[in-house]
């Protein structure tokens, strides 16, 4: 005699096969036996809740769930060539750290862009030597240049993010205040470098 | 956390993972307001108590936003996150033992459950037995407590439980068989 598969009992234990389906089942009371086992097992376990948390508490999951991917997020969105580098800077060292070390960079890279230009080769007395701008309808503070000057580059990528009027680093940074005169040039557009240009031409001019 | 846009409730399941994957503010926030009991609930029967069942939670809505975009609409959603779920709860049930609730956490069972025609001594019972009950599932094989809980509480099919297992329809057949033959075992003659 083949007694009923395991299958076989779970679908008649569940409903999805009638007992008639299987005729065995008339004659084998050892089969009959588990099948009520399985029966009573299932109605004993069915009703096993799991216990119900506070109230508060789904808004609470939802909170974390929500930080989680937050937090996660700002280290999978996918980033600008040198972004990520800055964002797991930022995660490491914490946003207003960073935001410091990024303007003080940013301080450094101008202060070296600068000095550079000091310390060139000085052209030959009597050369006289023209003040590179750009021509009418350049505009000065095009992307163009920067992409193609890798340092430059970075440092603008690195800047890019950085919201400098919410970060209490810049005071520090001894960069320019708002009504400086260094902090008036860096906000000129195109056509009043042009003007400045043209007034201190006309003022060094002998 | 943005309020979801009131237009997101009438979305269904795909345009809703659409929504999601153009970052529409709210749009994860309300698959994980619509599927968090359900996926509590799973957590907390491989784990058997609040903290790691919470943790697990947020680990698995976590997952499944990392892996939005690889989701078909093949299966609901819920199924999706019962996959993922078993699989998170699995890998942590077989590196931790289990740690049933502390009876103080039992008496904030009893306080949350509502079965407002029930007596106080009904509930106290039954909150014993659910609480047995679970301990004796906790001790199952693995796929076999997968098994059971998927179909028991998650009136998931053999065929669903059998693609979240990565099994045969068979096989989760047996698997249930012989989950309830070992829960009969474990329970013994005490009345359940």
């Amino acid at each position: 005699m083949t007694h009923l598969t395991a299958d076989e009992l779970v679908d008649i234990a569940e409903g999805t096969r009638p007992e008639s389906a299987a005729s065995h089942l008339a004659a084998c009371a050892a089969c009959r036996a588990v099948l009520a086992e399985l029966r009573a097992t299932m109605s004993a376990i069915t009703d096993a809740d799991v216990p119900e948390p506070s109230p508060l508490f789904w808004d609470h999951l939802s909170r974390r769930v929500h930080e989680a991917i937050e937090a996660d997020g700002q280290l999978h969105v996918a980033p600008a060539p040198h972004a990520e580098l800055g964002g797991r800077l930022a995660a490491l060292v914490g946003a207003r750290a960073f935001q410091a070390a990024l303007v003080a960079c940013a301080s450094l890279a101008i202060v070296v862009l600068v000095t550079s230009q000091m310390h060139a080769p000085s052209p030959a007395p009597g050369v006289e030597t023209a003040i590179a701008l750009p021509a009418p309808g350049v505009d000065l503070f095009s992307d163009s240049p920067i992409e193609n000057d890798t340092p430059l580059a970075l440092v603008a990528t690195l800047a890019s993010n950085l919201d400098v009027d919410a970060s209490g680093a810049v005071p520090d940074a001894g960069l320019s205040h708002i009504g400086s005169a260094d902090h008036a040039v860096a906000h000129m557009n195109g056509v009043e470098l042009r003007e400045l240009h043209r007034l201190l031409q006309q003022e060094m001019t002998p | 956390m943005a309020a979801p846009d009131p237009g997101l409730a009438g979305l269904d399941e795909r345009a809703l993972v659409e929504a999601c994957l153009a970052n529409e503010p709210g749009a994860f926030d309300l698959i994980v307001e619509r599927h968090r009991r359900s996926v509590y609930q799973l957590c907390y029967r491989f784990v058997c108590n609040h903290e790691d069942a919470s943790d697990l939670s947020q680990e698995v809505f976590l997952r499944a936003y990392r892996g939005l975009r690889n989701f078909r609409g093949q299966s609901s959603i819920a199924t999706w996150l019962y996959r993922i779920g078993v699989n998170v709860c699995l890998n942590r049930v077989s590196t931790k033992v289990p740690a049933s609730e502390p009876l103080g956490d039992r008496q904030l069972e009893r306080q949350f459950v509502d079965r407002r025609a029930e007596s106080p001594s009904d509930a106290v019972l039954r909150a014993e037995r659910s609480a047995r009950v679970r301990a004796a599932i906790a001790q199952l094989p693995r796929k076999q407590r997968a098994t059971l809980i998927l179909r028991t509480y998650h009136e998931m099919s053999h065929q669903e439980i059998a693609d979240v297992l990565g099994s045969s329809v068979g096989a989760v057949k047996a698997n249930f068989f012989h989950a309830l033959g070992s829960l009969k075992k474990l329970l013994g003659d005490e009345p359940v």
